[in-house]
């Protein structure tokens, strides 16, 4: 993705839903996919979960936020950069 | 060969072994375009969580001696100080994997690569070329060396015994899912030692492919 949502250490269970939301509205038809790692926490203890709408990228171009996706997602932010622990030098 | 969900790619299949990194996250899956690199088909990595991971790899590890190919279009910007892997094998850390990766030194990106030796990263650092844009890598591990370089320039080279892992290949990050690669990607080899002759053919088809003078 190139643009994910991060939610405060302490907006986990809001994460959490909004992933569902995003698996539930999935654009992938690939059997069995899943929209995104439940477990991505970045360096600074915040989940990361990829953000489902315009400029995602996600298949190459603009997908439509679905209907609720921004409710879904009130409590976290959009960002086009994530601080991944472990990162190497 | 690529298995695809509309233009995003689920797995990568290498043409010769089979071997087929994949990637099951609809959100971490790189994209295919037939024509996005110089023309050509390529797969695009977006520099945040896109990669493939293989669960084993076949490759030469321990201290057995390898080589590396890359042909890519690097695209992460000089200002990013983030290492970027564009494909990395072994086992965990960088201390028990290979690598060929951009870094960013002066402020200019550079081709980057690592073979770790078991205890720490060996590391060696491109100074000849400006690593943005499309270009051929070439990472040349002996079991005594490790060297680079980049569109056939001088390589760079440093004393190396690598203790490379087995456990899994990375395409578009290290093998801890992390550094991800800002790149298209056209093409990949992990090779037995090449012959001079044989690197200078390998080096001009890859030339050719990117369109690089």
């Amino acid at each position: 993705m190139s643009i994910v949502v991060l939610f405060p250490a302490g907006k986990s269970a809001s994460a959490d839903a909004y992933l569902a939301f995003c698996n539930a509205n999935n654009p992938d038809t690939t059997p069995g996919a899943i929209w995104y790692l439940p477990d991505r926490v970045d360096a600074h203890g915040q989940r990361v979960v990829g953000f489902l709408g315009p400029l995602g990228e996600w298949n190459g171009g603009d997908w439509p936020e679905p209907q609720g996706g921004a409710a879904a997602r009130a409590d976290g932010v959009l960002s086009t950069t994530v601080d991944w622990p472990n990162e190497e030098v | 060969m690529i298995t695809l969900s509309g233009s995003s790619v689920t797995t990568w299949t290498d043409v010769v072994g089979g071997y087929a990194p994949t990637q099951g996250v609809s959100g971490s899956k790189p994209v295919y375009s037939a024509t996005s690199f110089n023309g050509r088909p390529g797969i695009t990595f977006d520099g945040t969580d896109d990669s493939l991971l293989a669960a084993t790899q076949p490759f030469p590890s321990g201290a057995a001696a390898s080589e590396i190919w890359a042909l890519i279009d690097q695209k992460a910007l000089a200002a990013d100080a983030t290492t970027r892997v564009s494909l990395a094998y072994g086992s965990g850390a960088s201390s028990t994997s290979r690598y060929v990766a951009r870094t960013t030194s002066g402020g200019v990106n550079r081709g980057f690569a690592n073979a770790g030796n078991g205890t720490s990263a060996v590391q060696v650092t491109d100074t000849a070329v400006d690593y943005s844009g499309k270009h051929v890598a070439r990472v040349e591990i002996t079991g005594t060396t490790i060297a680079l370089s980049v569109d056939g320039n001088t390589s760079v080279s440093t004393a190396d015994t690598p203790s490379t892992g087995t456990t899994n290949i990375r395409i578009g990050g290290t093998l801890a899912g992390s550094n991800f690669a800002n790149m298209t990607a056209n093409a990949f080899l992990i090779t037995s030692p090449l012959t001079t002759a044989q690197a200078a053919q390998m080096l001009a088809f890859l030339k050719a492919r990117g369109g690089i003078p």
